[in-house]
């Protein structure tokens, strides 16, 4: 999760041709990590520092796990590092104290060349705190999805129009440094998804089906869930599930449909006037009102959803705040859906 | 020869100096709770791993990028040493504490990260079962993103484990495990 949002704000940084030091960082490229003394080595790609010390490299806390920053300002604010014993503490774990370093921070094997660019990363980021966000606006870069992004400016329009967030506004931009819109989809469609579906299957277990069938060509993960929830599939039960990649296959009246809005919305009214119960599910509830004010087709539904969880994040997130931190507390925030139901 | 352990209410966090032969133990008689791993193949978690001898278990969920990474790689560690020397097996678990994403497929594309060997067992509890299975294998915590390293190092023949809360070296697992006395039974 976190690599995407990593990769999420790179895209939508300043655009330089990326350095072998950003790659290590963000990513765990170009080099490896030693485990058990050295005896084994494992590739970096998933030990990248910014998963632990934040893509901003602010630091983060874990549980009982402190993630110091590890910005070059501060790792030389007290004169405690240089570039040497900056090495050392990467590669052997140890301090310039001499203190043995925590074995939740990796020993990497990497060249001097990828060591050398990496400090220069670190010290690039002292002055990246306010990209795309300034004291009034947070920015974010359009997805080029017309329909998402029509349904996300629907969402932030919303947000706005209610005070925004610490004084500050959503706003949609061209410039550079902007939270890339395409990539914070990426991100969140598949847990937006998984939450929408596992809401609708317990809405079929709450409302005492013990069988369900299929409408939509379903992956094993579907299969999965629904086992999980102890439901059998069966072409002939009353209650169905749209999942997967919809299709248009011709239903018997008198069904039970469940399914998230941006799967059963559109054929919602339809199934409701041909005498079938509804139940949707939605991952906002505003989303399902601006839906009904005109057709709208899924992907603007799943724009005005980012649109409101971005907003959501804006209002945890804080007053000081950057796009990694404003990333992160999104990434956080849970999903949960509300359940619709429409009747003939 | 048998050794004999002291119940403890804790664990204790293994930082290079305490030897296997200190570690004290604790009973966990989780419920058999179906489980699923990394292919979709499902049965319960007891059953499952009754028969495998000494057993490492750790926690994570695949979003995760930092310290689940590391306990995963701790447990690469000892995968491959244990693959290396040609010794007897050890059966590892990654559990996922995260249920709703954690599909079977999810568990496999993280997995591919460890290439792990067919010893190391990649499991989700699905929706239902993660919760009480964390409970009978006395492990809580506020929220995922705060959940603290812990190893589990024991077997379900004596239900006997020492719970290791840090990050211990590949090899102080692997001591662990090897001083788990032969289930009587097998």
């Amino acid at each position: 999760m976190r690599c995407k949002l990593i990769l999420m704000l790179l895209i939508g940084l300043p655009i330089h041709a990326e350095t072998p030091g950003a790659a290590l960082f963000l990513r765990g490229e170009g080099a490896e990590i030693a485990i058990g003394g050295g005896d084994v080595r494992l590739p970096a790609t998933r030990f990248a520092c910014a998963g632990c010390h934040g893509a901003d490299a602010k630091g983060r806390t874990e549980g009982g796990t402190v993630f110091p920053s590890v910005r070059w300002s501060d790792l030389t604010a007290s004169g405690a590092y240089d570039t040497k014993n900056f090495s050392r503490a990467v590669t052997e774990g140890v301090a310039p104290d001499g203190r043995i370093l925590a074995q939740s921070m990796p020993r990497f094997r990497l060249g001097p060349g990828v060591l050398a660019a990496l400090v220069d990363h670190l010290k690039t980021l002292d002055g990246n705190d306010r990209a795309g966000i300034t004291a009034t606006q947070i920015h974010v870069a359009e997805s080029g999805n017309a329909a998402l992004d029509s349904g996300f400016a629907a969402a932030i329009g919303i947000f706005n129009a209610q005070g925004g967030a610490f004084g500050r506004q959503i706003v949609t931009t061209g410039e550079r440094g902007a939270l890339d819109l395409a990539a914070f989809e990426r991100d969140h469609v598949a847990r937006i998804g998984a939450a929408c579906l596992a809401a609708a299957i317990a809405a079929i277990r709450h409302d005492g089906y013990e069988s369900v069938r299929l409408s939509g060509r379903v992956d094993d993960d579907v299969l999965y869930r629904l086992r999980g929830a102890g439901l059998l599939a069966d072409p002939e039960a009353e209650a169905v599930l749209h999942a997967g990649v919809p299709d248009v296959a011709p239903m018997t009246t008198g069904l039970v449909h469940y399914g998230c809005i941006d799967q059963l919305g559109p054929v919602a009214t339809d199934l409701v006037r041909d005498g079938n119960h509804v139940t949707l599910t939605v991952p906002d509830r505003a989303a399902l009102g601006w839906a009904a004010a005109s057709e709208r087709s899924a992907d603007a539904m799943r724009g005005f959803a980012l649109g409101m969880l971005l907003g959501r994040a804006a209002l945890s997130a804080g007053r000081k705040v950057t796009l990694a931190e404003l990333a992160e507390t999104a990434s956080m925030l849970p999903v949960i859906p509300e359940i619709v139901r429409l009747a003939p | 020869m048998r050794v004999t352990y002291t119940l403890a209410a804790l664990g204790m966090l293994i930082c290079g100096h305490a030897t296997a032969a200190d570690a004290p133990t604790e009973l966990l008689m989780p419920p058999d709770i179906p489980v699923t791993d990394k292919e979709g193949h499902t049965e319960g978690f007891v059953t499952l791993l009754q028969q495998r001898g000494p057993v490492i278990i750790s926690f994570f969920y695949t979003s995760c990028e930092s310290l689940c990474d590391v306990t995963n790689g701790i447990l690469y560690g000892v995968d491959q040493i244990v693959m290396e020397n040609g010794s007897e097996p050890i059966t590892l678990v990654s559990l996922s504490i995260d249920p709703m994403p954690d599909t079977p497929a999810a568990l496999n594309a993280n997995a591919a990260n460890f290439s792990p060997s067919k010893e190391w067992l990649w499991l989700t509890a699905g929706m239902r079962g993660t919760d009480p299975l964390l409970d009978g294998l006395g492990v809580s915590f506020d929220s995922i993103f705060a959940h603290d390293p812990m190893f589990l190092v024991g077997d379900f023949c004596s239900f006997r484990f020492t719970r290791v809360i840090g990050l211990p070296e590949p090899a102080q697992l692997i001591e662990l495990a090897r001083e788990i006395p032969e289930c009587a039974a097998s």
